[in-house]
């Protein structure tokens, strides 16, 4: 079985996000493989040690700075990586590179997480699925291999899980509780250092989702603390009874 | 310019996101088409469009792109859900038109859109231009007015499709979550963490909820530990949610946990350790312990809903 997972590379939660000229400062930023992403290379390489003959690959769309992060990946147990050298605009820009790449190569399963923690949109696994005409699930919460063309995964809905046998080739957005988080040993580091970082060239093309600009959600006002003599104050000023 | 708006229901009902969404059209838009899957007629003509089509499945749209190609020159808007995502993905790819999600603030350009969107965990807003004749927005919920003026009179046509939709799965098990009220679409949520000490004392959280008419949350740890299901989780790697008041009893408010809730428009934190971090992200704060200010909000809301009956 062939699994592909692909990462983005964002800034780490607990770093302060600033914009300098409508561009991130990004030499503040300690930048991570995105938090659900890494449950999904996690659970790939999970199914890896049950069983050998599992390949795992790695894709990332973005510039040459994400090679470290690819190399963890690696380091994690990853079998090979890949690095589409595209400046990454928005979801619609990144699903058309990774559908490409999933066209051109055989993969039984591609796991991304539920959604990147930079843009938020939650929606490149289902744009890949529908450029590819593969079924597309998020967010999934756990994975198994029933057989080489059959997965059994939850599927987190608005009102329900469900838990649900589905056909490979098929895309899924990962979210926890899907495997524990995996820190790369010092074997692993040494094996990836020797293993290449394929890179794909391709030609960035004109945009029709321009970012022009960012700025920062309106401060709170100060807080108005209350005491627990005066609650029946603040339920007035909230105006929230049923 | 048309305007296609998915709404979707809950519990039969319109979801507050989808009433948001069809406002927003109505102010955009001469031409208003609303696709909806709830069966119920009275329900449906309360919805303010010039057509409203109803097909028999809303996750199955893609089945109904002849009808819906019908509409040329059109733009799409919906609310940011888990399903309309999967939908707004299909559309893009049939309709050959690029998605937006996150959507707070949107403007019609004489050529194009701009349109802001949350991003960076709500710690950033990006202002997005776009140059395309038509566009699918997803759009965050809470983020605009409903308006239910100037009802107009709607054609509506039920739409049955034969064909088989693309793929198949087997469903093995359903279990059903079990908040009265949804998460991400609740005006008032009331959230509590660790500070609660077990599962048991959550009683008096949903008795608090359900005065309120609000959705019960929690932290990470709390579901980490099993007191409450993951589907209650809110934060950076559980759901994120915008309600109008967002109820935080006993959360430090990691920066992980302010992740998923500081779009809340306003945050009330309860905890009895005056150094908890949440308090510097707050709009009012009470310091103390929630086991006696938690049963004195309840005591007092009994007695306002005593006298109001």
């Amino acid at each position: 079985m062939n699994i592909l997972v692909c990462i983005s590379c964002v800034p780490d939660t607990t770093s302060k996000i600033v914009f300098n000229d409508n561009k991130l400062a990004k030499d503040d930023i300690q930048f991570i493989i995105g938090p659900y992403e890494d449950y999904a290379l996690s659970r790939a390489v999970e199914l890896k040690e049950e069983n050998e003959s599992i390949n795992i690959s790695v894709l990332n769309v973005g510039l040459k700075e994400n090679d470290s992060l690819l190399r963890r990946s690696l380091a994690v147990g990853a079998d090979s990586a890949f690095r589409i050298n595209v400046n990454p605009n928005d979801s619609n820009q990144v699903s058309s590179l990774i559908a490409d790449f999933v066209s051109e190569n055989k993969f039984d399963l591609i796991l991304m997480g539920k959604e990147s923690t930079d843009f938020n949109s939650g929606i490149v696994h289902h744009l890949v699925g529908s450029k590819v005409k593969y079924n597309s699930l998020s967010p999934v919460s756990s994975l198994s291999i029933v057989d080489n063309t059959t997965v059994e995964v939850n599927l987190e809905k608005k009102s329900s899980i469900e838990k649900i046998q589905v056909s490979t080739p098929v895309i899924l957005g990962c979210q926890e509780p899907i495997a524990d988080w995996k820190i790369p040993n010092m074997r692993g580091i040494m094996k990836a250092r020797s293993k290449e970082i394929n890179i794909i060239e391709k030609e960035e093309k004109e945009m029709k989702v321009k970012y022009e600009n960012f700025t920062l959600p309106p401060k709170r006002s100060e807080i108005k603390y209350f005491a627990k003599d005066n609650i029946s104050d603040l339920l007035e000023e909230l105006k929230i009874f049923k | 310019m048309n305007c296609i708006v998915i709404v979707e229901k809950n519990d039969n009902k319109i979801e507050n996101s989808s009433l948001e969404c069809v406002s927003i059209a109505n102010k955009i838009s001469e031409n208003v088409i609303v696709v909806t899957d709830i069966q119920d007629e009275k329900i449906v003509k309360s919805i303010n469009a010039d057509t409203l089509l109803v097909i028999d499945d809303i996750d199955k749209i893609s089945l109904y792109n002849e009808e819906i190609k019908k509409y040329e020159d059109s733009i799409f808007i919906m609310s940011d859900s888990l399903i309309n995502k999967k939908i707004a993905s299909q559309l893009s790819e049939i309709f050959k038109l690029p998605v937006v999600s996150n959507i707070i603030n949107l403007k019609v350009l004489n050529s194009g859109f701009f349109c802001e969107s949350s991003s960076y965990n709500n710690n950033v807003i990006s202002g997005i231009n776009i140059q395309s004749g038509g566009c699918i927005f997803l759009i965050k919920n809470n983020s605009f007015e409903i308006h239910t003026s100037n009802h107009k009179e709607s054609e509506l046509i039920y739409l049955k499709s034969k064909r088989k939709h693309l793929f198949q799965i087997k469903i093995l098990e359903k279990k059903d979550v079990n908040n009265k009220i949804s998460l991400s679409d609740a005006k008032i949520v009331i959230s509590a963490g660790r500070g609660l000490k077990s599962s048991e004392n959550w009683e008096m959280i949903e008795k608090l909820a359900d005065l309120l008419g609000a959705a019960t949350a929690c932290s990470k740890p709390v579901s980490d530990l099993g007191w409450r299901p993951h589907s209650e989780h809110v934060g950076q790697t559980g759901i994120k949610i915008s309600p109008e008041i967002y109820f935080a009893i006993g959360i430090s408010g990691a920066i992980q946990h302010l992740a998923g809730v500081n779009s809340s428009k306003k945050i009330i934190v309860i905890n009895i350790d005056s150094d908890a971090p949440f308090f510097n992200n707050a709009d009012y704060g009470i310091i103390g312990d929630a086991f006696e200010i938690i049963p004195e909000i309840i005591q007092y809301l009994e007695k306002i809903k005593n006298v109001k009956s």
